[in-house]
């Protein structure tokens, strides 16, 4: 009798299936410049990874931190594809991201060499008083692109508006702010034309801010582009 | 051996040949199909199961439970629609719209308990979509005459009508299953795929236009069942909702496989088409036999109380402005709802422990118009300097209008408000209801969001208006019975005392009425031109009118958004037209509820009230995402479907 349950309860080698003992990381890199794109912990740029193998499959989604890198610690190894969905960065007929087949075994890496919509270049801030100033020039790499494949005409990237955000915690961005400043610009950047920003935010005109604290900062350009999401720059911290 | 071959032989004849009639044993615990049809008692009983199933967004509705949330302990913190709108907030969340939300395509197994979730499989759109096309198969076989299965058909009809609408405005798009499927082995067989959004808008016009044939002349003195009329404002509805979708789909950016195949989104230009099916259907209706109710008030009071009766009793509207209700008569499980208990304020809660939940908004209060200034968006201004986007608490630098009673600065505002919505220091139930956050000493020094109390001139003052919490309504955050914005939901509550238990509301509710036809027509006419202006300008001054206006304004798109905002307050339509309008993602964009502060100044003599403008005390950025506009499919593993964008 025991050894009948011994010799049930015993599994073949084949059902011990390898647990999620890979994983995937990597960074988004500006191409040309050479340093991380900045983006959205919330709602932000989104890397779609779809393992082989399964029909229908439904795509996991791994989030970009705020400092433009990613990483998943926890999955099986397999082959997947891999495409990042949601972008601050040109990915359409003229600048395509291509769908990457990735084999992740191990703690494997992968990056994506990227441009943009609008980088934030030359920027200052300075505490004046109660406010926050932020000076700041625009720099947009490619000005219109064909969006889809048989497009005959190129669609204008436009710049739609910049913000400074303002919150406590260092994540701060467009979907975590507790203040912000907005200045609408409806317009492809041109250097000399409209690409200096001036910003400020005054923090005794908001109750979360009016009693101080250790506040982070960003500014934040949004294109009006399909998906897009906001392009920062650096996150600074003040204190108040 | 070769007896006993014999006798195990014999033995087996007798088991096989066993199919006696008596064996052939009708179920006792269940009712069949022909005995429930052949009665026609039966057949009502049937069709009552399929209405009770509709997905009217009633008061037992909740975004996050779905429909009929009415057994147990509903214990649900009384999350009701109107508070994912700019126009409402919870007493003590801040709530946005997430995955968990809007959802009729399953139910969670657990949320509901009862036999063996029983209700969960009947109530999931499929389910009643199934029960209405084997109701269709059986209608032609009825012994009832042929006068009673065209109605029938008619009824049908328009509960899958509804049904559909129910699904195109949560998910777009879905699988338009016409007949009853039967199971022959293999389950990939029942699979259906999606239909594209714009196949599903017309199916359900084209259900509406059935059920309008089948119901001519049918009359339904109680308006409990589907008449041509409730067929009528329901393709109203419908079709401005996809006439919307279509106009305003580019104001949206939603991208993948359901949007490439046409499941999600309508082309702009179909836009036309759905506006003039709009204008027609409610044209027909406004034609018909109803009329407003009260409409023409001799004073804004007459106005307030006529409005206010008729959602305590919509009973009172018939034969005028009802066109559908959803009635409730019997207390008790799966019978009765609940907004008397979340939503009395504190004073009146009458030994219930968690009332004072549904909390208007500054936003909203700043909607009704001064009828001093028709036409005109008016906020409340509370200070001297007169600017309304300070936001920041009180200033003693600042100048404060000072009043008696706080009931006066709001004398001159729509008779909506005060229909609507409990505003500080007005009566209900024979009680003065007291909302107040703080008080100015006499020393200049001002406390608020604490309870405290100080004399002056021998008189007790408190910061929360009374001592004693069953004395006052607003600000304190113990248990979040009491109001955060200053307001509370006046809109169908009872003028009897609650009844402090779960499940004991009967109020009935209007899923259609005459005004929302009516604004649909001004709405369709003025975004598109189509139809007649006249008309247009007609039925809006005439709901005006009803309201205690006497100064017509015109159909502009923002008057009538106005219009609907105020005239269908918390009649969970607020928030299908943020979507279907897709303006929900800018109006809920890092965006916060405010609270219209009542405090009393005790450096007068006597004291005076003010009022200071300011967020909410739970309120935190919220973002509507653009997904949202769709929700999730749910069982992909199972049905094979394709998933809507970004989820």
């Amino acid at each position: 009798m025991l050894l009948l349950i011994l010799v049930g309860l015993t599994a073949c080698e084949l059902d011990n299936l390898a647990g999620p003992d890979s994983g995937l990381y990597g960074q988004i890199i500006d191409e040309e410049t050479g340093e991380l794109v900045p983006q959205d912990i919330i709602n932000g740029t989104l890397i779609e990874i779809w393992e082989d193998g399964w029909d229908p499959v439904t795509p996991q989604r791994l989030e970009v931190k705020n400092d433009g890198t990613y990483k998943d610690t926890r999955l099986f190894s397999n082959t997947y594809s891999v495409i990042p969905v949601n972008t601050n960065f040109h990915n359409n007929a003229s600048i395509g991201i291509d769908t990457a087949r990735v084999e992740i075994n191990g703690q494997t890496e992968y990056n994506f060499s990227v441009t943009p919509y609008v980088r934030i270049v030359d920027f200052d801030v300075a505490q004046n008083g109660t406010k926050v100033v932020a000076n700041f020039r625009l720099e947009q790499p490619v000005d219109s692109v064909y969006l889809a494949e048989g497009d005959v005409d190129r669609t204008a990237v436009i710049i739609d508006e910049v913000s400074l955000f303002v919150h406590f915690d260092p994540n701060v961005g467009r979907e975590m702010s507790l203040g912000k400043t907005t200045e609408g610009i409806g317009a492809v950047i041109e250097e000399g034309v409209n690409d200096t920003y001036r910003l400020e935010f005054d923090t005794s005109r908001d109750t979360d801010f009016v009693n101080g604290g250790r506040i982070y900062m960003r500014v934040g350009a949004q294109a009006e582009m399909p998906q897009a999401r906001t392009n920062y720059g650096p996150t600074v911290e003040l204190d108040f | 051996m070769k007896k006993i071959n014999f006798i195990l032989a014999i033995v087996f004849l007798m088991v096989v040949s066993s199919c006696h009639d008596q064996l052939d044993v009708q179920p006792l615990d269940r009712i069949t199909a022909g005995s429930l049809f052949g009665d026609p008692g039966g057949t009502e009983l049937y069709m009552a199961d399929l209405y009770f199933r509709l997905p009217v967004e009633d008061l037992n509705y909740y975004p996050r439970q779905g429909f009929e949330v009415s057994y147990g302990g509903p214990n649900n913190a009384g999350e009701a629609q109107a508070m994912f709108t700019p126009w409402a907030s919870h007493s003590g969340r801040n709530l946005g719209l997430n995955g968990d939300h809007l959802r009729w395509w399953s139910v969670d197994r657990g949320t509901r308990g009862i036999d063996g979730d029983r209700l969960d499989d009947d109530h999931t759109p499929w389910t009643l979509i199934r029960n209405v096309n084997l109701f269709i198969d059986i209608i032609p076989t009825l012994d009832v005459d042929d006068q009673i299965k065209t109605q029938y058909r008619g009824e049908a009809a328009f509960i899958r009508a509804f049904a559909y609408f129910g699904l195109a405005k949560r998910y777009g798009g879905v699988p338009i299953i016409t007949e009853a499927q039967v199971f022959e082995g293999n389950p990939d067989d029942l699979l259906v795929t999606r239909s594209t959004e714009k196949e599903t808008w017309d199916f359900v016009l084209s259900e509406c236009d059935v059920a309008i044939a089948n119901l001519e002349g049918i009359e339904v003195p109680q308006a409990r069942k589907a008449s041509k009329w409730a067929a009528l404002a329901l393709k109203s509805r419908a079709a401005l909702f996809a006439a919307s979708v279509a106009k305003f789909g580019s104001e949206i950016d939603l991208a993948g496989p359901a949007v490439a195949e046409g499941l999600v989104g309508l082309p702009a230009s179909a836009a036309d088409d759905y506006y003039q099916q709009c204008l027609d259907a409610s044209k027909e209706l406004m034609d018909g036999p109803f009329s407003l109710y009260g409409a023409s008030p001799a004073s804004p009071e007459e106005a307030a109380q006529n409005f206010q009766a008729m959602f305590v009793d919509p009973d009172l509207a018939l034969g005028t402005e009802a066109i559908f209700i959803k009635g409730k008569t019997l207390q008790g499980e799966f019978q009765a709802n609940n907004y008397d208990i979340w939503f009395n304020p504190h004073q009146t809660r009458n030994g219930w422990p968690h009332p004072g939940r549904m909390c208007p908004t500054l936003d909203f209060i700043d909607m009704f118009e001064s009828y001093n200034n028709p036409g005109v968006n008016t906020p409340v201004v509370t200070t001297v300097d007169g600017d309304v986007d300070d936001y920041n608490g009180y200033d003693p630098n600042r100048e404060y209008l000072k009043f008696d009673d706080p009931t006066e600065l709001f004398a001159d505002r729509d008779a909506r408000l005060h229909a609507s919505v409990i505003i500080p220091g007005s009566m209900f139930k024979e009680t003065k209801i007291v909302y107040q956050n703080g008080y100015v000493q006499p020393d200049g020094e001002f406390k608020t969001d604490t309870k405290l109390s100080m004399e002056v001139d021998g008189v007790t003052y408190h910061t929360f208006g009374a001592a004693d919490s069953k004395d006052y309504s607003g600000f304190d955050p113990t248990g979040s019975n009491h109001t955060s914005t200053g307001f509370g939901l006046r809109k169908f509550l009872q003028p009897d005392p609650v009844v402090p238990a779960w499940n004991q509301g009967t109020t009935d509710f209007m899923e259609f009425r005459l005004a929302e036809v009516m604004l649909n027509y001004a709405e369709a006419q003025v975004e598109s031109g189509l139809g007649d202006a006249n008309v247009a300008t007609d039925a809006l001054n005439a709901i005006r009118r009803r309201a205690g206006h006497t100064v017509d304004i015109p159909v502009t798109v923002d008057n009538v958004k106005r219009e609907r905002i105020v005239e269908l307050a918390f009649e969970n339509k607020a928030l299908w037209d943020l979507i279907r309008r897709r303006e929900f993602h800018k109006v809920m964009d890092q965006s916060l509820k405010y609270a219209l502060v009542p405090v009393m100044d005790l450096r007068e003599t006597p004291p005076k009230y003010m009022f200071i403008r300011q967020k909410t005390r739970q309120s935190a950025p919220i973002t509507f995402r653009q997904r949202d506009y769709y929700r999730r499919i749910e069982n992909l593993a199972l049905n094979q479907l394709v998933q809507n964008p970004e989820w």
